[in-house]
């Protein structure tokens, strides 16, 4: 429970350690790929809440979400579409539909718990 | 239902990716809000005003420093002309009590063993002399300066001249440095000294220019042509 949440803060700390600096004009793609592996993060806590985790499925879906969004934001600047804006709806609305399918679950165990 | 025991660690991964790119986004991002291009306009007019009151300010300040260092200049030269009059004032003086050697014009009166000569004229000729412009005198190799003594001493068989205490022998050789025209006219004029000496004593002093004299400090004076 706790080395995933030991991960987060690891991460969080080496990336301000580091001096490593993105140019400021990726920076748009970075954030990107940032929803896109947000919402793989919490797809994959809810897989593990409701015990249809699979690991495969997280990494794959974790590296390629990132990527394919970064990618798909550049190659919409590089013809003139906005293509970003459609990976910021798609992981957007996948992002409240694993938070609100977490929150669901939490609820539903407190409730078969209490009764 | 798979791997259902081990998603503690791809999990684990996976967050710390996030993570990582998580802080290293942020600081990205808070980069780019503290770039002047993405400020707020009333923030950069005010960032301006403040900038340009600071600008104002030091530009004060520099023409406060130029104005100060314009007083010290001139306070600088004033003490130089004052340095340099006071250096002019003390060569005069150094000059006059013949402490220094001397070189210039200047005129030599040689008075010769057969006339009588007394202390009185020796002491009236050079008197002349300072009252023309002499800048320095000296008789023989003795300097004339403020303190020095001219009398008359009585030995075995002549009165001698004494000028600080040391007898002068003839012929007494009067070195005096100054304008050599105006010191010969001031001993030469009709009814002047050289012409008393003449008519009364039948002394006859033999006048001649030189254009340069060096009156070596207390010690020698000497001719040199």
């Amino acid at each position: 429970m706790w080395l995933p949440i030991l991960g987060l803060i690891v991460g969080l700390i080496l990336g301000s350690i580091f001096t490593f600096q993105i140019p400021v004009f990726y920076a748009k793609y970075l954030g990107v790929a940032l929803l896109a592996g947000l919402d793989s993060v919490f797809g994959g806590i809810k897989a593990v809440m409701d015990d249809s985790f699979d690991s495969t499925i997280l990494l794959t879906g974790f590296f390629t979400n990132t990527l394919l969004a970064a990618f798909l934001a550049y190659v919409g600047d590089r013809l003139g579409v906005e293509l970003y804006l459609a990976a910021v709806f798609a992981f957007g609305v996948r992002l409240f539909q694993n938070l609100a399918g977490i929150r669901r679950i939490i609820v539903l165990k407190r409730t078969t718990n209490e009764r | 239902m798979r791997n259902n025991k081990h998603w503690k660690v791809p999990l684990t991964i996976t967050m710390l990716i996030l993570g990582f790119f998580l802080s290293v986004q942020y600081k990205v991002q808070q980069d780019v809000e503290n770039a002047l291009a993405m400020q707020k306009t009333e923030d950069l007019v005010a960032m301006m005003r403040n900038l340009h009151e600071k600008r104002n300010v030091l530009e004060d300040e520099i023409s406060d420093l130029l104005q100060e260092r314009r007083s010290y200049l001139d306070n600088v030269t004033a003490e130089q002309a004052l340095v340099e009059s006071m250096e002019a004032e003390l060569k005069r003086l150094q000059i006059a009590s013949g402490s220094v050697p001397i070189k210039g014009p200047g005129i030599s009166v040689t008075i010769t063993g057969e006339s009588h000569l007394l202390y009185l004229d020796l002491v009236d000729i050079i008197n002349e002399l300072w009252a023309t412009g002499a800048e320095a005198i000296a008789i023989n190799d003795i300097r004339v300066g403020t303190n020095t003594t001219i009398y008359d001493q009585i030995s075995r068989d002549a009165p001698e001249i004494m000028v600080n205490g040391r007898s002068v022998l003839y012929p007494v050789i009067i070195y005096a440095i100054g304008d050599p025209h105006t010191l010969e006219k001031g001993l030469t004029f009709p009814g002047g000294i050289i012409d008393n000496l003449n008519t009364l004593y039948n002394i006859y002093p033999e006048i001649r220019q030189d254009k340069e004299i060096i009156l070596p400090g207390k010690k020698k004076a000497t001719s040199s042509r």
